[in-house]
């Protein structure tokens, strides 16, 4: 092992270990560990269905457009993400696609608002902010993929798809602007979540629900 | 008639002590994070006191639609691994349902778990369990206070990568010396008694050594084994890229299937067992390793720091090993 590139050891290590526990119960590998304490997704409250939604999205926007800083402008919009992915999870529990549709409208839009206020942010908190916001990218799609298995079969597929395009191509964005070693940095994270990805992609072929 | 002012009071004291008792008896802790699957800790009591044993009972469920979680898959030789640790880091122990009772079949059709343990001393404890279900590994963790703890206090850390437990010394190689957030890091743990190389480790729940790691306020558990040449082969293999991608796939898919069919297999008798871990964040690290010299399992705590990158950092793992 001796003489070779750490990072691409590391690479094999994971690409090799994440098979080996997709096939198998082999406890403890050591190398992906990073989301066992991820927040859960919050109650979603009022989802797209309902009367009261415009309502609701109103006083996103009214609160976002208060915002002082770039900082406060990316905290309001990740957490308004989070509300979304919420909403989409109930949606697409509830069989409702057009209203997931429209709640990943929504998430998207937020996306795009936090991409724009790292953007913005001064140079001394770029990197800070940039960090957070990749961090947070990947969280949303390591929760979503966990929680695809509890959704319906039949409509998951095409309502999530969507979701984790959004999610990865903003990751892609935000990652392009990093150093090689910030990047690899980051490597262990993003290959969790995709055997994550790969996880659901294969509870599919199967059938498989909980 | 009229009732004597006492006899109220008796009948009030006794509902009183009836609805606390009944509040102590529902008092099911939920496990963290969320997700398709929920795990409930009940104790019993439900105020544990140090020093004295406490039942753990515990039910795993689907989230959705709450039924038990059936054909949990044995991982390490448990069906559920649960890691309790003083969040000063001053006690730690692995503990299963099966080293105190085997599975009846009403525990297996409710998916129940239960054990006995007694907490060392007042403070805050954070639990977390680790069970395998639909080939792929779920952490839940509970935080429970013992006691009346007051906050959480720091006690004094031993950060010498060379320390005496016992009869035995212990010491840790790292590689990079200072582990990089998010890059990977070799450890070797190395172990003597009264001054001559342990020979003699037997395997311990499948594996030579199990760690549990814990960042310093508690979050981003692991738990790792020994990197064993059978790992070590299949990535070998993995990165022979004259072969072609789907046969080499293949291949390691066969691999994995002779891997996981094998019983576990002793590879380090000692002295040196290596370990593979990723600091998922910067921090300071507490790692309990569990190694079995003659059988018995023996624990050694080290104290491992985590820097962030930034460039020109070191992040090389110089091999320790001779895998």
């Amino acid at each position: 092992m001796s003489g070779r590139r750490p990072l691409a050891n590391a690479r094999l290590a994971v690409f090799v270990l994440s098979l080996l526990a997709a096939v198998a119960a082999q406890a403890g590998h050591g190398l992906m560990n990073s989301f066992g304490d991820v927040e859960w997704l919050p109650d979603p409250g009022t989802t797209p269905d309902q009367l009261t939604y415009p309502l609701d999205r109103i006083g996103e926007r009214a609160e976002l457009a208060l915002a002082e800083s770039g900082e406060e402008a990316l905290s309001l919009c990740l957490e308004f993400a989070r509300e979304k992915l919420a909403e989409i999870s109930a949606m697409v529990r509830a069989g409702e696609g057009q209203a997931a549709a429209a709640a990943t409208a929504h998430y998207r839009g937020y996306l795009d608002r936090a991409a724009a206020a790292v953007e913005a942010s001064p140079g001394t908190e770029l990197s800070a902010l940039r960090h957070r916001y990749v961090n947070a990218l990947l969280e949303h799609v390591y929760i979503m993929s966990i929680d695809y298995m509890d959704m319906p079969l039949k409509i998951r597929e095409s309502a999530l798809a969507p979701l984790f395009a959004t999610a990865m191509a903003h990751f892609k964005a935000q990652r392009a602007a990093l150093s090689k070693g910030e990047k690899d940095a980051l490597f262990f994270k993003e290959e969790e979540i995709r055997w994550s990805l790969e996880m659901a992609k294969r509870a599919d072929e199967q059938g498989i629900k909980n | 008639m009229i009732v004597p002012m006492r006899y109220w009071i008796v009948v009030i004291s006794a509902l009183v002590l009836l609805a606390a008792c009944a509040e102590d008896e529902d008092r099911r802790l939920e496990g963290r994070p969320g997700g398709p699957y929920r795990l409930t800790l009940q104790l019993d009591p439900g105020a544990p006191r140090p020093g004295e044993e406490t039942q753990f009972n515990f039910q795993l469920t689907h989230t959705q639609s709450g039924r038990p979680v059936r054909e949990l898959q044995l991982a390490h030789e448990r069906l559920m691994h649960h890691f309790i640790v003083n969040l000063d880091f001053s006690s730690f122990a692995h503990v299963h349902h099966e080293d105190f009772h085997p599975f009846t079949d009403s525990d297996r059709t409710e998916t129940r778990v239960r054990f006995p343990y007694r907490f060392p001393k007042a403070g805050h404890y954070r639990i977390v369990s680790e069970f395998a279900h639909q080939d792929r590994l779920w952490t839940k963790h509970f935080d429970i206070e013992v006691g009346a703890p007051g906050p959480v206090a720091s006690v004094p850390v031993d950060s010498a990568r060379a320390r005496r437990f016992g009869d035995y010394t212990a010491t840790l190689r790292v590689s990079p010396q200072t582990p990089v957030a998010g890059y990977e890091t070799e450890l070797v743990l190395e172990i003597q008694r009264d001054g001559a190389p342990v020979t003699d480790l037997e395997l311990y729940l499948g594996s030579e050594l199990h760690a549990a790691v814990w960042r310093d306020d508690g979050k981003y558990f692991g738990h790792l084994h020994s990197h064993t040449p059978r790992v070590a082969a299949i990535i070998e293999l993995a990165h022979d890229r004259g072969i072609e991608p789907a046969l080499r796939g293949a291949r390691i898919a066969e691999m994995l299937v002779q891997l996981m069919c094998l019983d576990a297999e002793l590879v380090f008798s000692g002295p040196t067992i290596p370990m593979r871990y990723v600091f998922p964040e910067p921090g300071r690290y507490h790692l309990f390793l569990q190694a079995a010299p003659k059988g018995e399992p023996e624990l050694f705590q080290f104290v491992v720091d985590a820097v962030p990158f930034v460039e020109g950092i070191d992040t090389t793992m110089h091999p320790l090993s001779d895998l």
